[in-house]
């Protein structure tokens, strides 16, 4: 079950596992990037923090405040990916207090289908997509959630991107992590850590 | 790499504080965002026209921001695209009632936040409607074309259309002709250096260059050793005048921040005379820091093909600090 506290708890978690991870996203970004996603995650991720001690009615307002955080603090690419997912989870969890596995997934699902019509991409691409839509087709509760996400992440090492700015290096993107992808499986492997 | 800032979290607020400060009779700033909007705020009855982007570009964005320019620029944390309630904020700034044009650079993070904030602001009944640039020919396909230095020819026709009184619809069409029609490609000899992490954006040893850099510190296409620059003016013609055929052009010879002057002009002898040899008529030319990537040292060269009507508006009064004629 996915209680309001649960989730608080896996937000407060992301955020401490984004900053250890911080350096490691930004030089990712750096190689086939801007190099600014671990800064741009920081930031997001410590304002979603400072948001936290608020009460919230239902998982549904949660989500949304979380979702409207991202969205004006990060900027980038990212702020608009991960602020729609949030967002766009918010009327899946609705009224609901605590969210069962189904529920957690089909909110989750939400999100992973914003995330691709924001971006106008799809799976395959060597973006987060490549982690949020496979990762929840075919999600079973006796999954094991960080293992699936980590084989999911290492996929993306051997990808060359199309979508993003990673597409401009074309064939030399292909030889290191989509640092999307490894924000989105901390992202995810918190918020599955709460629903266990 | 040493640098002269303060906090570097604060850096852009802090840089935005220093503009209005130094310009007041230009620049005004709404208040608690990133944002500056003109002294005389919004022209009643004008199209309003915004643009904006991660800082570190500049003169771009705030500097084309004046009479016969850019009416509101939206300033982004370095390199990363400001958000969507940021982008708003100049859209309301820019509103003189008229319809507001968004000028984006076409990045995937700068196209999702200004559309969301063109969503935010029809739903508030502003009337808005963008333009997207990608005039960066160092990627092959298309579609997923950079916007680079080429925006800033977008920001003065763009500007003096909607100076002269032309509708929303109009100015659109004006900017998208100039948008379809520019090209532009890039390189660097050294990286920079981004303000919060310290570190360079690529790592780029005493013998190599970048060909076909963007605006955001990224590597290039390809890396090459270096040669002398008559050879690289060569090289990034060779993409340039595959897409713009010969005849009367404007050409811009724009630093990345951290190239010297001298070597500006060096860089746009090259390109006078390798054009002219071609056949084009260089109606127009511009050499200096337009459009820049912090300290980065290197160039790009964009060509915009002339007629009548684009030769006016680029030749019309800025009062744009960045463009002053």
């Amino acid at each position: 079950m996915l209680t309001i506290d649960g989730f608080k708890q896996a937000l407060r978690h992301a955020q401490s596992e984004i900053e250890a991870n911080k350096d490691t996203l930004t030089d990712l970004d750096r190689a086939i990037g801007d190099g600014d996603h671990g800064i741009n995650m920081s930031r997001g991720f410590e304002a979603v923090v400072a948001v936290l001690d608020d009460d919230y009615a239902s998982l549904g307002d949660l989500s949304r405040k979380v979702g409207m955080t991202l969205m004006s603090k990060v900027g980038g690419a990212a702020g608009p990916l991960y602020g729609s997912a949030f967002v766009k989870a918010a009327p899946k969890f609705g009224d609901a207090t605590e969210a069962d596995f189904k529920l957690v997934k089909e909110a989750l699902l939400e999100a992973s289908t914003a995330i691709k019509a924001r971006g106008k991409s799809e799976v395959g691409q060597k973006t987060m997509v490549d982690v949020w839509e496979p990762f929840l087709s075919d999600l079973s509760e006796a999954d094991d959630f960080d293992a699936k996400l980590d084989r999911l992440v290492g996929e993306t090492e051997d990808m060359i991107a199309t979508k993003g700015r990673a597409s401009y290096f074309g064939e030399n993107s292909r030889g290191t992590v989509d640092p999307g992808a490894l924000s989105s499986s901390i992202v995810l492997k918190a918020i599955m850590k709460e629903v266990e | 790499m040493k640098k002269l800032i303060g906090e570097a979290n604060e850096l852009v607020s802090q840089m935005v504080e220093g503009m209005v400060h130094a310009h007041p009779e230009l620049y005004g700033r709404v208040e608690g965002f990133n944002v500056i909007c003109r002294a005389d705020g919004a022209k009643s009855g004008k199209v309003g026209l915004v643009s904006g982007g991660g800082s570190g570009h500049e003169p771009a964005h705030a500097g084309y921001v004046g009479d016969g320019m850019l009416d509101a620029a939206v300033c982004g944390e370095v390199f990363t695209s400001p958000t969507p309630d940021m982008v708003l904020e100049g859209i309301k700034a820019a509103d003189g009632g008229n319809g507001v044009l968004l000028v984006v650079k076409n990045y995937a993070g700068d196209v999702m936040n200004f559309e969301l904030a063109a969503e935010l602001a029809d739903a508030e009944g502003i009337k808005v409607d963008h333009v997207v640039v990608a005039d960066d020919v160092a990627i092959s396909n298309k579609e997923d074309r950079r916007g680079v230095a080429g925006t800033v020819f977008v920001h003065k026709i763009a500007g003096a259309a909607a100076a002269s009184g032309k509708s929303l619809s109009e100015v659109k069409a004006l900017a998208e002709k100039v948008a379809t029609n520019v090209r532009s490609m890039g390189m660097a000899v050294e990286p920079c250096y981004m303000p919060v992490s310290g570190k360079p954006g690529f790592d780029l040893n005493e013998e190599e260059m970048e060909i076909g850099i963007g605006i955001h510190g990224e590597r290039g296409v390809e890396r090459k050793p270096t040669t002398n620059v008559d050879a690289i003016v060569d090289d990034l013609l060779d993409h340039l005048k595959k897409e713009v055929s010969p005849g009367e052009v404007a050409v811009m010879v724009n630093g990345m921040g951290g190239t010297p002057l001298s070597e500006l002009y060096v860089t746009y002898h090259f390109v006078a005379k390798k054009l002219e040899d071609a056949g084009y008529t260089l109606k127009r030319k511009y050499v200096g820091n337009y459009m820049t990537s912090l300290e980065m040292h290197g160039f790009s060269i964009t060509l915009l093909p002339l007629d009548e009507e684009m030769t006016g508006y680029l030749d019309a009064p800025s009062a744009a600090l960045g463009f002053k004629l």
